[in-house]
């Protein structure tokens, strides 16, 4: 309520509005003169920002225009902004997929963390200064988002204004948390949940409010009018219907004016109050007009003559039933395929209205029945027309779908042949590990077996001599041994087991599995490996094992590989620290490398712990070290793919969970966890 | 003649006192037994001048046996005692490195205790 009063408050201030229609004009002027290149981009910003939400057809050229002298001098961030800016006013053109294409673009420019340093043109007006690349991150999963919308992927579209407000909340962007908070809430409102639509909703006035940024908070209330409206609560749907014309009309935002100007039509047909419909509906014609082409939104030309029909039709005005019904049927002509459905729905009913109105009207005059029957034949045409173009657009995706599903495949293939070389690799490494590490226990039973033939032959002299208390001595060191030769030869025998267990191509089988015997193998294995790569390398390894843990069903080999890959990177990361450790201050103590793997067993879960005292992970790189073919070695030091195959491995092979807990230049720990 | 044999493997001291058993009854040699590189700076610090022979492997966990042997060398312990490096990572790069930091001697696991005995009596 407090809200309310607020916005009464902001509406009764002086109005801007007149002295801002001469900014187009006087900028254009100024574009005009313009020599310089970053100038003339600032200009085609601001007439972006003006027509905006006032026309879509110049606000497109704009983002046009910004993009190419964005691209030409190379400013990626702002190639960004003016590629969602662009994506933006192609969702409201109707034309999806290009949109998709320039936010896809966008997207691969934005996630590059490497841009971060370059210097850049201004982005929204407000300055900020937080981190540029993430506020235009957020930016591109917000109109993406928008796209969502548009062709009803639900999931896809709550996902990202999910990532758009969290981005914004990371940064501190008031203005981009406010407008995630508002589509949000209309996700919400179309899949039912009215009450976190409500919230949302009201999160964004107060955020909108906060920041002085209410441009679109006329959309907030249509948002929140329609949500009222799902409750049955025509009353106070209503009440914030009026209060969003006045607050888009005071903004001089026409999408948001005809988001109002539209549902409140609709409860004026529904309460068959005709003149009120009519004239919303009319406003709302010169409000799309003036808007452009709008095809792409659900409130277009199209809807908005047939509201102004079904008005004429509450009224009975024969011929204006017939101007509007063909004007609607015109206009609908560029709604997107997935519409087919409801389009043909639309088509079905009114034909049906028309041949009741034609059994009705039959004792009129030929000449009138004759102008229905080639407003009729008109009808159809059009219907032709549509279904012809919807066909065409039909095929065309199809076909887009077609290449895509090849470079798919292809992407499929190059993926699998990297996994295998990863694996190759670190096989390689562990085999060099391994021919060495053998060698320990060998020394054991090759020395001892010698040891025992002398301490034989010994015994026999001793019994030969008959001191048989010296014999039974000897005896004694004689079985020792041979417990010790046993020991070393099995020790041998699982290092050898679990290099092929490791480069044997996994069937992916499960079978019950002693996690910490697997653990205590793949520390051996990541630690020689390392050791026979780098002869300088060393480091403490602990161990620390739940005995209590029960066997579990994985697939030995494929966990092995996680836990090894984990490993060889924590020994990286020490070893990385060790180099560039200064040396300690007097009587200070040196840098001890120190890699530690722990089980334990919790309800009904085993964990794995992989813990290194090494430099941890960056905050900047934490939510990218699980996709693939990121990396942070040198080149031709790491394919990248370590981690996202663990990931894959743990998360989808065994539904389990890989999560990371980390101190930059202090530790980093990788927990593993596994349903029993 | 006192030897220190520096391993991480603890079986090593029973597998040494096996197979030069001989050598410890008739009081040729002693042996003592340091199980990290860390032990063997501590006895040598505190027992100086006493062993006069070092073995030691090199892959150990902390500090490892050619950062021991640097150690040893550039401290000079007087008189400098002979130390021989014994790895089962017995390459070329673990070989020149050792002899550049001052190895006496190098061997490879398995060892061949025929070899050691023969030349540990010749320095002796």
């Amino acid at each position: 309520m407090k809200a309310i009063l607020k916005i009464v408050f902001l509406l009764s201030l002086p109005l801007f509005s007149n002295a801002q229609q001469s900014i187009p004009d006087s900028l254009r002027r100024e574009l005009v003169m313009a020599t310089d290149d970053s100038v003339r981009y600032t200009i085609c910003r601001k007439l972006y920002d003006h027509y905006e939400e006032t026309n879509k057809d110049s606000a497109f050229s704009y983002a046009e225009k910004t993009e190419q002298l964005a691209s030409r001098h190379d400013k990626k961030l702002a190639v960004v902004h003016a590629l969602d800016d662009k994506g933006y006013q192609l969702i409201g053109l109707g034309r999806y997929a290009e949109s998709l294409q320039c936010l896809l673009q966008a997207f691969a420019i934005a996630e590059n963390p490497k841009i971060e340093t370059k210097e850049n043109w201004p982005l929204f007006f407000a300055s900020f200064a937080g981190n540029a690349r993430l506020l235009m991150l957020s930016y591109t999963h917000h109109i993406f988002g928008l796209l969502m919308w548009q062709t009803e992927n639900r999931e896809q579209e709550i996902f990202h204004f999910r990532e758009a407000r969290r981005i914004a909340t990371e940064i501190g962007h008031t203005v981009r948390q406010m407008m995630a908070d508002m589509n949000l809430g209309r996700s919400f409102m179309t899949i039912d949940l009215l009450d976190s639509a409500l919230n949302c909703e009201k999160e964004a006035e107060r955020l909108a409010l906060q920041s002085g940024f209410i441009k679109y908070l006329g959309q907030v209330y249509s948002t929140t009018g329609n949500t009222y409206l799902k409750k049955n609560d025509t009353a106070q749907a209503k009440k914030y219907y009026y209060l969003g014309i006045q607050m888009a009309q005071d903004q001089n935002n026409l999408s948001s004016l005809s988001g109002n100007y539209y549902p409140l039509t609709k409860i004026f047909l529904a309460e068959r109050l005709m003149d009120s419909a009519l004239m919303y509906a009319k406003k709302n014609l010169e409000t799309i007009q003036q808007l452009g082409s709008v095809t792409g939104y659900f409130v277009n030309l199209g809807t908005v003559y047939e509201n102004i029909y079904l008005g004429y039709q509450l009224k009975g005005q024969q011929d204006s039933i017939f101007k509007y019904l063909q004007l609607t049927l015109v206009n609908k002509d560029s709604i997107y395929k997935i519409r087919i459905k409801s389009l043909t729905e639309f088509q079905n009913l009114t034909f049906k209205e028309q041949l009741r109105l034609q059994n009705l009207e039959k004792e009129k005059s030929l000449y009138q029945s004759r102008v229905k029957m080639y407003g009729l034949i008109a009808g159809v045409g059009i219907f032709l027309l549509i279904a012809l173009i919807l066909y065409r657009n039909t095929r065309r995706q199809r076909k887009t779908n077609k290449e895509l599903e090849t470079s798919l495949a292809d992407l499929k293939a190059t993926q699998s042949q990297l996994v295998q070389s990863e694996k190759m690799a670190s096989l390689g490494e562990l085999t060099a590990g391994i021919a060495h590490e053998i060698q320990n226990p060998l020394n054991f039973v090759n020395n001892f077996s010698e040891v025992n033939t002398e301490l034989i032959d010994e015994m026999l002299e001793q019994l030969a001599i008959d001191n048989k208390q010296q014999a039974i001595e000897i005896a004694n060191d004689i079985k020792e041994n041979e417990h010790k030769i046993n020991h070393h030869g099995k020790r041998a025998d699982s290092i050898v087991k679990g290099m092929l267990q490791h480069s044997r191509n996994s069937s992916g089988q499960k079978e019950p599995t002693d996690i910490n015997v697997l653990a205590d193998e793949c520390m051996r294995l990541s630690y020689h490996g390392l050791r026979a790569k780098d002869k300088s390398f060393n480091a403490k390894t602990e161990t620390d094992f739940d005995n209590n843990l029960p066997k579990i069903n994985i697939a030995p080999q494929d966990i092995g590989r996680v836990i090894i890959n984990l490993l060889t990177n924590a020994f990286y990361s020490v070893m990385q620290k060790k180099k560039t450790a200064p040396p300690p201050p007097e009587g200070g103590i040196q840098y001890e490398p120190s890699v530690s793997v722990s089980t334990q067993k919790l309800e009904n879960k085993v964990v794995i712990k992989i813990r290194d005292n090494g430099n941890g992970v960056p905050q900047k790189v934490m939510d990218k070290i699980f996709q693939p073919f990121f990396t942070t070695k040198p080149v031709g030091e790491g394919t990248g793919l370590g981690l996202s195959m663990s990931y894959e491995i743990i998360k989808k092979g065994h539904g389990g969970e890989l999560k990371v807990e980390t101190k930059e230049g202090e530790f980093a720990e990788f927990i593993i966890i596994l349903p029993v | 003649m006192k030897i220190l044999v520096v391993d991480d493997e603890h079986d090593v001291q029973v597998l040494f006192e096996q197979r030069f058993r001989k050598e410890i009854r008739d009081k040729e040699m002693e042996f003592v037994f340091a199980f990290s590189g860390e032990e063997a700076l501590i006895y040598l610090n505190q027992n100086q001048h006493e062993a006069v022979l070092i073995l030691s492997d090199i892959n150990m966990p902390g500090m490892s046996g050619l950062e021991l042997l640097r150690h040893i060398k550039e401290k000079h312990h007087e008189p400098p005692p002979v130390v021989m490096m014994i790895t089962a990572y017995g390459d070329k790069e673990n070989y020149d490195t050792a002899m550049r930091l001052g190895a006496d001697d190098f061997l490879a696991k398995p060892l061949e205790f025929n070899v050691l005995k023969e030349k540990l009596k010749a320095i002796k």
